[in-house]
């Protein structure tokens, strides 16, 4: 019964968290859903999730790591501390090898994520096939993202970066349904008591 | 690297990425497996191969600027023979190069670094021979060791090569590159793990690698960064041999080979190029013990996740940051007119023009405005000098006898007819006219008098610049330089069937947004962008078009529909696709450039989008009939 409620919190928390994380929504210089706010739900969720699944403890502290970073970069667009952090951060900083290992950090935290939590749904529903279209999505959302930073180097045209970013969000929407049919089969089912240590 | 100064800059390239890549193997040490935390050392050996800016334009800005801020102050008081400091840094190979006799103290320090390099070059490599004849003590191995170790080879699907028995060694290692030697303690017996450990060095190339970090470490002998990461690449090295070897063992084999290892922890081990052994320090080892004693299999399909963030650090660490922070790191605002010539030089070698574009409004601003700075950032670097001398002691304020005649104040430019020829050498005319709006608003509904001059656009490796080819002459005649209009010579295409000759007139003006806006709604306000912007591609353009049909002599009415066409002799297919397009461009015959045109404002970032045409295919009909007929550009 706790392992099924923490699962079910801890994907609610993961739905959320994409809203955070890919979501852009601005008034004026301020954004109303920081992307540090997706990293702590993410967090909250490995802190359900480990008892149940080991392995995905390991991705905590880079998941403090990137909502840090995300936290600092929100602050830096605040304008009291724009003028301190601006010419620090981003990638046209000082600090941009920083920047690019959060890049990069950031493109795995989210394939080994969702790689654990196709590793959950199979051990738990082995036939539904949830396993198998959350990594789908997770392919294609990691190689998205990896092209969408490509593009960085790249004169393309606008309308190939566009069709990337369309991408990235359908992938993104396309795993929030994989977890939203993962979870509401949690909430129906009471799977047997399986082996925690995955 | 040809100098003192390309060294540095690759060795400071080099350590950047060997920062990055640090960064990036303590983020994933847990995470990714012993074979990525070996295989993104290929990232530095690529970038110590590919010598720094051979990507074009070199991203790194930071790291440029603080070299040219240091070379320049002692270069410009130096007479040096290997490089110059009206020259940007250039590295143009990963290896020494002398290019001349030592003039200066820098040139002798360059010669220095090469001397230290070729000698410690001599050194590994008198090693590696002190440590081949000292093999040539030993004696083949028997047959129970050959037997030995073809069985380990078969067991673990291996192959083999030539053994060797040496007395007075502590434990077994490989020796060489072309002809690898396995290389056995006489008298002692070698364990069969051993075997394997040393088989897969064998078969993964390792003592390969070993020579290319000698190499390496040669090249930046220095860099005691660099010697630290080849030292912890070797540790790589023995941990990911140490994945294979337990990943073909089981279950107390594993034991058995920590042991074994444990066993070597106070043992020497050869160091000399070309070669691999189990042995690697009693630090090494106890931290390889440790891997062991978590062995674990890594799962499979990780791959692509580690594929991509190989990927993204790979292009971090080759070209630098992405191409809009390199926009945002070059926008920062010029030094002023009072700069030292160091400083004004160093922001010159770093920010020169990487758009055609950006040339011209880094030059039209820089000899409207009389900055010295942004004329010698597109100039050509044959010719820096040269300003440099003319240029006032201490400053940079530009000379009216440097200007070429051309207006003083706040300038908007635009350039006419932008053509390439057969030289690569693009050549066009360079329209000037007032940004001041107040300055309009006095001349009334006169114009205020725009000034043109005929320019060279050329491109070579850091960039693009410009070359007058005629001084700034006013034409009064001329409204508005933004749009086309027949006070300027358009160019004229020519073509014919023998019944029929067409003339086409073609004008085309291509520009830069300098407008800023600020506020929103009725009280927005437009500003003109003073500071030159090197990297904007050209994002107006206005073209406009006049005909003329005859038939013996005698001049027709009509209109004419055509088709642009990138070269001068296309094919037939060619021609007729262009001419079935559901759209054509049309003029009326006759008439006169300025009196129709088209035209707008949008990012030309292709070459495709605002190259002028090579040549036109243009169908008219006349007796009801169609003709259609190639016009291309009439001589002189």
């Amino acid at each position: 019964m706790d392992e099924r409620n923490d699962i079910s919190q801890a994907l609610r928390a993961i739905m959320w968290a994409q809203l955070f994380l890919h979501i852009d929504f601005k008034l004026g210089s301020l954004d109303v859903l920081p992307q540090w706010a997706g990293w702590i739900l993410l967090y909250q969720a490995i802190r359900l999730l480990t008892p149940h699944l080991r392995d995905i403890g390991l991705l905590a502290p880079l998941c403090a790591l990137l909502g840090a970073e995300a936290a600092v970069r929100w602050a830096s667009a605040l304008p009291l501390l724009s003028t301190l952090l601006t010419p620090l951060l981003g990638t046209g900083g000082l600090l941009w090898p920083v920047s690019l290992l959060f890049s990069a950090a950031g493109i795995y935290f989210n394939f080994q994520f969702f790689t654990d939590m196709a590793r959950l749904a199979e051990r738990t529903f082995p036939d539904c096939g949830h396993g198998k279209a959350l990594r789908r999505w997770r392919d294609g959302l990691t190689c998205g993202m990896t092209a969408l930073f490509l593009c960085g180097y790249l004169p393309l045209p606008g309308w190939i970066v566009l069709l990337l970013t369309g991408a990235v969000i359908a992938a993104t929407l396309f795993l929030v349904l994989a977890l939203a049919d993962l979870r509401r089969d949690y909430d129906q089912q009471a799977p047997d008591e399986a082996d925690p240590a995955v | 690297m040809t100098d003192l100064w390309s060294f540095l800059l690759q060795t400071l390239s080099l350590c950047l990425t060997a920062l990055i890549l640090l960064g990036a193997k303590a983020l994933f040490r847990d995470k990714l497996s012993p074979r990525w935390q070996y295989g993104i050392w290929g990232l530095l050996a690529l970038r110590a191969l590919i010598p720094v800016g051979t990507f074009g334009w070199d991203r790194t800005v930071h790291l440029r600027w603080a070299l040219e801020r240091l070379r320049l102050p002692i270069e410009l008081r130096l007479s040096s023979a290997f490089c110059s400091p009206y020259a940007p840094i250039r590295v143009r190979s990963p290896l020494p190069w002398l290019t001349g006799q030592p003039v200066s103290a820098t040139d002798w320090l360059f010669v220095l670094w090469c001397a230290g390099a070729l000698g410690l070059l001599i050194w590994f490599l008198g090693s590696y021979l002190r440590l081949r004849l000292a093999l040539r003590r030993g004696r083949p191995a028997g047959p129970e060791r050959l037997d030995q170790l073809h069985r380990a080879a078969e067991r673990y699907g291996l192959s083999t090569c030539q053994a060797v028995e040496v007395p007075g060694l502590p434990s077994a290692f490989l020796c060489g590159v072309v002809r690898p030697v396995l290389v056995l303690p006489e008298g002692v017996p070698v364990d069969d793990k051993v075997l394997l450990h040393e088989l897969l060095h064998l078969r993964h190339w390792d003592p390969a690698v070993g020579a290319a970090l000698c190499l390496l470490r040669c090249l930046h002998w220095c860099d005691p960064l660099i010697w630290w990461c080849c030292d912890q690449i070797q540790n790589d090295c023995e941990a990911i041999c140490d994945q294979r070897v337990l990943e073909r063992l089981k279950g107390e084999e594993r034991r058995d080979y920590g042991r074994i290892l444990l066993s070597m922890v106070n043992e020497r081990y050869p160091r000399a190029p070309g070669t691999s052994s189990m042995a690697n320090g009693g630090q090494n080892i106890k931290r390889r013990i440790q891997c062991i004693a978590r062995f674990r299999r890594y799962p499979q399909g990780m791959a692509l996740g580690a594929s991509c963030v190989a990927l993204v650090l790979g292009a971090g660490c080759l070209l630098g940051s992405p191409a809009q922070a390199q926009a945002a790191e070059r926008s920062a605002v010029p030094p002023g007119l009072d700069a030292g010539r160091a400083e004004g030089l160093a922001y010159v070698h770093t920010h020169r023009p990487s758009t055609p574009a950006g040339a011209l409004d880094t030059y039209a601003k820089g000899v409207t405005s009389r900055n010295g700075i942004w004329v010698a950032m597109a100039t050509d670097p044959a010719d820096l000098s040269g300003l440099l001398e003319q240029l006032p002691e201490g400053r940079w304020d530009l000379p009216d006898a440097l200007a070429d005649g051309a207006p003083s104040g706040t300038m908007d430019w635009r350039i006419w007819d932008l053509r390439k020829g057969a030289d690569g050498v693009w050549s066009g005319l360079l329209c000037v006219q007032s940004g001041d709006w107040s300055a309009w608003a006095a001349a009334g509904n006169g114009a205020v008098t725009p000034y043109v001059q005929s320019v060279a656009l050329t491109q070579d490796r850091d960039g693009w610049y410009i070359s007058p080819r005629s001084a700034f002459r006013p034409e009064p005649e001329l409204f508005n330089i933004a749009y086309p209009d027949d006070a300027l010579p358009p160019v004229h295409f020519v073509g014919g069937d023998g019944a029929y000759r067409v003339e086409l007139s073609y004008q085309q003006v291509l520009g830069i947004d300098n407008t800023a806006d600020s506020g929103s709604g009725f009280f927005q306000t437009s500003t003109f962008l003073t500071l030159p912007q090197p990297d904007a591609p050209f994002q107006t353009i206005w073209t406009s078009s006049a005909a003329k049909v005859t038939s013996n002599g005698q001049a027709l009415r009509g209109t004419l529909t055509y088709a642009v066409l990138d070269r001068t002799a296309p094919s037939a297919r060619a021609f007729d696709k262009a001419l079935d397009k559901d759209w054509l461009a049309s003029a009326d015959y006759p008439s006169t450039i300025g009196e129709t045109g088209s035209g707008g404002t949008t990012d030309l970032n292709g070459l495709e989008d605002w190259a002028f045409p090579a040549a036109f295919a243009v169908s008219f009909q006349d007796g009801g009939t169609e003709h259609r007929i190639l016009l291309a550009e009439q001589e002189g």
